[in-house]
Order: C-alpha cells, then sequence, then structure tokens
C-alpha cells in the first residue's frame, strides 16, 4: 500500500472517530470526567449532568483513558453515574479495589493503571459502625466537612482519628 | 497550563535564588522537558485530546524543585507521574521551547516523537489517536520514525 492510499483509509477512520466525538454522548462523559477532575480535555466544557455507565463504556471505547478512571469514579464517586447493570468484569474490578487486592486487568487497563488514581484511603474495604452522638457534635462533623474540603462525615472522623492516633504515638 | 507553571516556577526561584545569592549559595535553575499527552496537548495539535492528569517528564526534577512544580500542578489537578521519566522515546527527540525565565525553560517534545513513542509501546491504548491523527496532518517525520523504530503502521487500520 502506498503512502497516499494508507493516508485515504486513515481519513475515512479519522471522520467516523471525530464525528463520535463531537456527539452530546461523548462531550458529556468527557466532561463530567473532567467535572471529577478525572480528566483533562482542553474545549470540553464541564458537566454537571446525569450520564450514564453505558455512555461511559461506550466513550471508553473511543478514549481509552476514559476507562482507565472509571474504576476510580464509581469507588470514589457513586453517584456521578446512572448505573441500571454494572458489567461483571467492572464489578469484579470494584469489588476487588474495595477489598485493597486489585489483580484483574479492566478491558486492557491494567491494575496498576487503574488503581493509581484512587486517593490513599480509597484502597481496602470499610464496615459499617454505628455510633450515638449529640447534635452539636453532629454539626461539628457537618462544619468541619465542608472546611476541610472531604467528602464525607466518615473522612472529618478519619482524619480526626489520624491527627489523635499521630498525637498518641508521640506522647507514648 | 504547563507554561503558567513554568512561568509561575520562575518567578519563584527569582525569589528564592536571590534569599541563596545572599547566603553565598549557587542558584537552582531547572529544565522542565515534557513528553506524553501533556505535551500532544501542549502543542495544539488539531485533534479532540483527552488526558489523564498526570504529567510525565522527559528528566526529573529533584528536592525543592520538583515539590515546588507539583504543588504548582496541584493548583490545575495535575501531578507529576512518578515514572513518566522511564517512558520511551526516541533518542533523537526533538523539543520545542514554550516557555524561556531567568532560571526556568520549559520544553515539550515535538508531537511526532510523543506519537511514535505511544504507537510503538501502546498500539492499543493509542489505535484512535494515531488514526486521528494520520487521517488529519500527518508529517512526512512521523513516517520516518515509523519506518525507523518498525512500527506497522497499516496494523491500526485493523
Amino acid at each position: 500500500m502506498t503512502k497516499n492510499e494508507l493516508i485515504k483509509k486513515f481519513q475515512k477512520k479519522a471522520v467516523a472517530l471525530r464525528k463520535a466525538k463531537k456527539t452530546q454522548r461523548y462531550l458529556r462523559v468527557v466532561g463530567k470526567l473532567k467535572r471529577a477532575k478525572l480528566i483533562d480535555a482542553p474545549g470540553i466544557p464541564d458537566y454537571g449532568g446525569p450520564v450514564e455507565l453505558t455512555d461511559v463504556l461506550w466513550a471508553g471505547k473511543i478514549e481509552p483513558r476514559i476507562l482507565e478512571v472509571l474504576p476510580t469514579l464509581i469507588v470514589t464517586r457513586p453517584k456521578y453515574l446512572r448505573v441500571y447493570q454494572t458489567p461483571k468484569d467492572l464489578k469484579t474490578v470494584v469489588d476487588q479495589i474495595r477489598t485493597g487486592k486489585a489483580t484483574a486487568h479492566f478491558r486492557g487497563v491494567a491494575p496498576t493503571d487503574y488503581c493509581k488514581w484512587l486517593p490513599e484511603n480509597a484502597v481496602g474495604s470499610s464496615v459499617l459502625k454505628t455510633i450515638r452522638m449529640r447534635p452539636d457534635e453532629i454539626q461539628m462533623i457537618r462544619n468541619l466537612k465542608s472546611k476541610l474540603g472531604v467528602r464525607s462525615d466518615a473522612d472529618v472522623i478519619r482524619k480526626g482519628l489520624e491527627l489523635l492516633n499521630t498525637a498518641t504515638l508521640k506522647k507514648s | 497550563m504547563i507554561k503558567d507553571c513554568a512561568k509561575k516556577l520562575d518567578k519563584w526561584l527569582i525569589g528564592e535564588n536571590k534569599e541563596r545569592a545572599e547566603k553565598g549559595t549557587l542558584p537552582l535553575k531547572c529544565t522542565i522537558k515534557v513528553i506524553g499527552q501533556t505535551a500532544l496537548i501542549e502543542a495544539g495539535l488539531k485533534i479532540q485530546l483527552a488526558a489523564t492528569m498526570d504529567v510525565d517528564l522527559s528528566q526529573q526534577l529533584h528536592g525543592i524543585l520538583r515539590e515546588r512544580l507539583a504543588q504548582l500542578l496541584a493548583e490545575y489537578g495535575k501531578q507529576i507521574d512518578p515514572v513518566g521519566h522511564e517512558a520511551w522515546m526516541p533518542d533523537e527527540t526533538e523539543y520545542q521551547e514554550i516557555y524561556s525565565g531567568k532560571f526556568v525553560e520549559c520544553l515539550i517534545a515535538k508531537p511526532e516523537y510523543v506519537l511514535i513513542s505511544k504507537a510503538k509501546m501502546a498500539p492499543s491504548k493509542n489505535k484512535n489517536l494515531i488514526i486521528e491523527y494520520l487521517g488529519t496532518s500527518p508529517t512526512s517525520l512521523f513516517f520516518e520514525l515509523a519506518t525507523k523504530y518498525g512500527v506497522p503502521l497499516e496494523d491500526f487500520l485493523k
């Protein structure tokens, strides 16, 4: 095949790709991941509306970097996506991340590649623990949550525990 | 983004080096050599690109310079890839200057070299990127590099 023939074939394929990248479906997925600060895509605005998991998986076929960050999005921001049914391979990967033992590849993405986007405290499973607190303490946690910029009440308590643990270890 | 970070790093170093001069210490300076997807974005290719939030540098920065650059990149949600410098790049890779300050120089690898590295080392992840590049604005340099490094471009059509 000559160089020109090759270029013509690539041009045909590139047209289809560009067309797919201009669809609302693709732009919304990338915009959502931009909003989650997992993807950088100059020229595509952040998107705050609903996005379905099926659309993310579809967009991941066009831009594999989307698949690289998808497990992290599901683990750390589960409400970001509308999930009606989780494919088996994705469920396996997410379960493995939650137990701190990610070994399965996810649609060509190695565990080292999808795990590097996880925040430090996301690996390992957490279990339910119910405790009773006074309303003023609950309010204190809420205030700290916004001041510290963490996502949940549990994150505030985790931070407090770390500090208490460090201080206690220093004393002993 | 990376240009702004280089500018801010330079500005910071101007103050820092003034203090070092007063103490009789040698000034700090650095060259930031960007490769990977960030280099492609900065080059302004006519392709809609998406990148993860890591920045690959072909030369490692050390100590306080690395720390400061990491802080500046974090303002944009970015981070230095700790193994970015291990990525294979052709020996003859040419760089283009995007910022030159008093103590900081920032260079990006030319797109052809970044793309051939991606095509050779991770063809399946970068298949669509290569297709778009070859269907948009391929240069003869890219074809020369593909021949030199044994990258079968026809395989990207499969």
